[in-house]
């Protein structure tokens, strides 16, 4: 009982970094109408950089995850700027093969200059619960709750902005909101940058835990498109559900069946999902 | 009178000295090294070359092409090791499992269309690398699976055989393969089969308008290169003779996938040209600390923005810029 | 005696709460011209993806030669000698127009994996068979002289031609044309019609969604006007255009008094 518990805590919080990566995908899908393969690659930078400013700065760590954020934001705006914008016209199968591009940039350039290691942070909040049993520690407690912070934020901009009304606009008809004046160029730098910026703080907030390599992108972006393929592309409270459940469902099926499966797993639901609703969950059509 | 000419037409020509060059360098290249870079570049230029039918001429994002090299590579590593099946069933075999797989897979994933199908065949490929790298037992997971013997040798009347123990031999064979390959899929390319997977390619609505079947062009053309996948796949495993999971990984897809756009996606020569100039590239880097697929990430965005058809698709844009004739 | 062609019995057609086609019934018979006329919204392309099987019918039946075909796929359904256009010119952009009409004929050759790949006579045979139609219509719609133009860089009036003579190569007994004469000037019309009479006359049976109506009531021997996806009437272009339901459809209720 205790174990099931700590299993479905552990993956709460997995939920929390899951349902950001994915909500920063889904909201960069809503306007690109392509996903963004690249996402994880930036995630995974915005994990170096708040460890290069924790560890060379001496920053605190929430001040340095706010910094990578920013930093992350406004690589994101470059990128779309640069890459995903002079493609926006053509197939898909272009905006994708540039995110493979992109992929390779961001992972091998870190995998260069920071080293394939496992980077570990320095001990940060050491406190620990024990209730009923259970092991928690604060760290993670403050995970989900900055998730929770987070998220209440970004719907509270979404609904409450005039920023936020243009950016549903948006994604909802592109050339409607043109016709109502809506600069799409502004709107697509904006959504990106919060994208990616979604994406930082997750890395940001799981590191301590999980620890940074290159690679640690990889798995992420792969597991946030099963999210969106089931919650629905674009959809953000199917990204943020979905993530849950991904988290969820990895940590039980972690604890009670094997780990090194559990990738499969994911992927194995989402072939399935695939092969009898071809549209995603919730597609349209 | 003109098939005369069509026979001794320019490209022809050029193609024919090629493959007779090709044919003579064991003669006078006895250096190791250089026959194994050639050989490297004729298995991959095998797999990109088969990638190319079905991403390049039928237009569908097939990301899991890699896990079906190396489907057929540790088929036939499997069987040859194992069940001491001999290398030359073990190939026939090993390509016969690894298109039935491709079938089961195919069935479901071709039913969803552009980045679902991208993704779908993607995670489909990650899976395959997570299970031969976790089954121990039957693959020897990340050990990986070593002493696979080179081709058994081939019995020819009067008592003689032919060997594969030299370099030279298994050159021969690994470039009869490619050549076989390009040969057939040419000749589908070029056919009424091939202009149905282009016609899926170019509006797959307008084709099932035009009474073709969208889901049965896909399944086969999906089938053709997987088939000779598992091919290339089977003469790497007979060559190199050790095989880790790594070699059925995402990175060998999108390796190839690079291969294919740099030399000019849905052209036949493109991908041959990709992937000789970036395996030679590659393996003359390969002691010296440069950051390769930094470079490659480089070379495919600036690809994608500004040449979009890669090396052959630049020469076909200057072909028709100075009046030179569309169509086929 | 004319025979009942194609059939349609009963159809409706639902998207989610919308009901784009409610309970529709009427015939096209064979060798003649009908056209489908109605205001916008009224279901005619919808009505055109149902029989062609783009779109699955909610309920209903569609038969054409007897035959019953509701629900089958496109490609079967054009195999079966249904071919169509689309409302928004559909062509292969990047090939030329031959290409786009060689492929056209595709469907009634057997393009198989092992005599392609041995490159048999009959392979060879088939290959001809579909050059030889795709210039015969080539001449037909009179595109001849940009054989080797690339379809993208045609006039929007030749892109219709163009159009219009791939679904012929289909060799179609039924030919469903959507807004033959959409986006086209004044002139160019005339010679659209030309063309869809000339059509008739290989005894191809027609039927067009118009809106302009010159082509929607001059050449059609039968005319159904579409309203919210029923049938208002049907008839003779003349009998149709005096009918009070249908002014009152395009123009109100005012205009029908």
């Amino acid at each position: 009982m205790a174990l099931f518990i700590q299993q479905v805590l552990n993956g709460i919080m997995l939920g929390s970094v899951y349902s950001l990566v994915a909500l920063g995908l889904t909201l960069e899908y809503g306007i690109l109408h392509i996903p963004n393969f690249a996402h994880g690659a930036l995630y995974m930078f915005g994990a170096y950089l708040t460890f290069l400013i924790v560890t060379s700065l001496g920053f605190n760590f929430w001040l340095a995850m706010v910094m990578a954020m920013i930093a992350l934001a406004l690589i994101g705006v470059v990128v779309e700027r640069l890459v995903y914008r002079p493609l926006m016209l053509e197939s898909p199968l272009s905006s994708f093969i540039a995110a493979i591009g992109l992929i390779f940039i961001f992972v091998d350039g870190a995998l260069n200059i920071f080293g394939p290691d496992f980077k570990r942070f320095p001990p940060m909040h050491t406190l620990v619960f024990q209730v009923m049993g259970i092991t928690i520690t604060f760290q993670r407690i403050l995970i989900i709750a900055v998730t929770v912070i987070l998220i209440v934020l970004l719907h509270l901009f979404i609904k409450k902005t005039t920023m936020g009304a243009t950016i549903e606009a948006t994604a909802q008809d592109r050339e409607g909101a043109q016709l109502m004046g809506i600069n799409i160029k502004r709107v697509r730098m904006i959504v990106f940058a919060l994208g990616t910026a979604l994406a930082a703080a997750a890395a940001a907030l799981i590191a301590p835990i999980h620890l940074v390599h290159p690679g640690m992108g990889g798995p992420v972006i792969l597991k946030a498109f099963v999210i969106l393929i089931l919650g629905g592309m674009g959809s953000i409270p199917g990204a943020i559900i979905g993530g849950f459940i991904m988290g969820l469902v990895e940590s039980l099926s972690g604890g009670y069946i094997s780990t090194s499966y559990n990738e499969v797993f994911a992927f194995g639901v989402l072939v399935t999902v695939l092969a009898i609703r071809p549209t995603g969950l919730f597609g349209a059509k | 009178m003109e098939t005369a000419a069509k026979l001794f037409s320019t490209r022809n020509l050029i193609v024919l000295l090629l493959i007779i060059f090709a044919f003579t360098i064991p003669f006078y290249v006895t250096s190791r090294f250089i026959l194994h870079i050639l050989i490297m570049c004729c298995i991959w230029a095998m797999a990109a070359t088969s990638m190319n039918l079905i991403m390049g001429y039928t237009g569908q994002v097939n990301l899991a092409h890699g896990a079906f090299f190396g489907i057929g590579a540790y088929s036939a590593g499997l069987l040859i090791l194992k069940l001491e099946i001999n290398f030359w069933p073990a190939l026939i075999l090993a390509c016969a499992i690894t298109v039935f797989l491709g079938f089961l897979i195919g069935l479901p994933a071709l039913r969803t269309r552009g980045s679902y199908f991208a993704i779908g065949t993607m995670c489909f490929n990650v899976i395959v690398t997570v299970i031969i790298d976790s089954w121990e037992d039957l693959t020897g997971g990340a050990r990986g699976l070593l002493g696979i013997p080179r081709p058994a040798p081939i019995p020819l009347p009067f008592g003689k055989e032919i060997t594969f123990t030299s370099m030279a031999a298994n050159y021969y064979l690994i470039l009869i393969s490619l050549l076989l390959s390009i040969l057939i899929i040419y000749r589908i390319v070029h056919s009424m089969l091939g202009r149905t997977f282009m016609a899926i390619r170019g509006n797959e609505e307008l084709a099932e308008s035009l009474g073709m079947s969208a889901m049965r062009a896909k399944l086969l053309s999906f089938l053709i290169s997987t088939f000779f996948a598992a091919w290339a796949g089977v003469l790497y495993a007979g060559y190199i003779g050790f095989l880790s999971p790594e070699i059925s990984d995402y990175h060998v897809t999108f390796e190839l996938l690079i291969f294919c756009l740099i030399g000019g996606l849905g052209t036949m020569a493109g991908p041959l040209i990709g992937a000789f100039i970036l395996t030679i590239i590659s393996e003359l880097l390969h002691g010296i600390a440069v950051p390769r697929l930094v470079a490659y990430g480089f070379v495919l965005v600036i690809i994608m923005i500004f040449l979009r058809g890669g090396i052959i698709g630049g020469v076909r844009m200057l072909w028709l810029s100075i009046g030179g004739r569309g169509g086929r | 005696m004319s025979e009942k062609l194609l059939e349609v019995k009963g159809i409706c057609k639902d998207f989610g709460g919308l009901r784009a086609i409610d309970d529709l019934d009427f015939h096209i018979r064979e060798g003649e011209i009908f056209s489908i006329i109605g205001p916008n919204g009224s279901g005619k392309t919808t009505l055109f993806n149902v029989i062609t099987g783009f779109f699955p019918a909610t309920r209903g039946s569609v038969i054409f030669k007897g035959e019953d075909i509701t629900n089958l796929k496109p490609f079967t359904i054009a195999q079966k000698g249904i071919a169509r256009t689309f409302q928004l010119t559909t062509v292969f952009t990047r090939d030329t127009v031959l290409d786009n009409l060689i492929i056209g004929h595709r469907l009634r050759i057997r393009a198989g994996l092992v005599g392609t790949i041995l490159g048999t006579r009959s392979k060879q045979k088939e290959e001809r068979r579909c050059r030889e139609k795709a210039e015969e219509i080539l001449e037909f719609i009179e595109l001849t002289r940009q054989k080797n133009t690339i379809a993208s860089n045609l006039t929007q009036e030749a892109q219709k031609r163009l159009s219009i003579g791939m679904a012929l190569a289909t060799n179609p007994q039924l030919l469903l044309l959507d807004e033959p004469t959409g986006g086209v000037n004044f002139k160019e019309i005339s010679s659209l019609i030309s063309l869809i009479e000339k059509i008739k006359e290989k005894n191809v049976t027609i039927c067009l969604i118009e809106h302009k109506m010159k082509v929607a009531m001059d050449i059609p021997d039968r005319t159904m006007v579409l309203n919210y996806g029923r049938k208002i009437t049907e008839g003779s272009p003349k009998e149709v255009s005096q009918d009070k339901r249908v002014i009152e459809a395009y123009l109100g209720k005012s205009y029908a008094a």
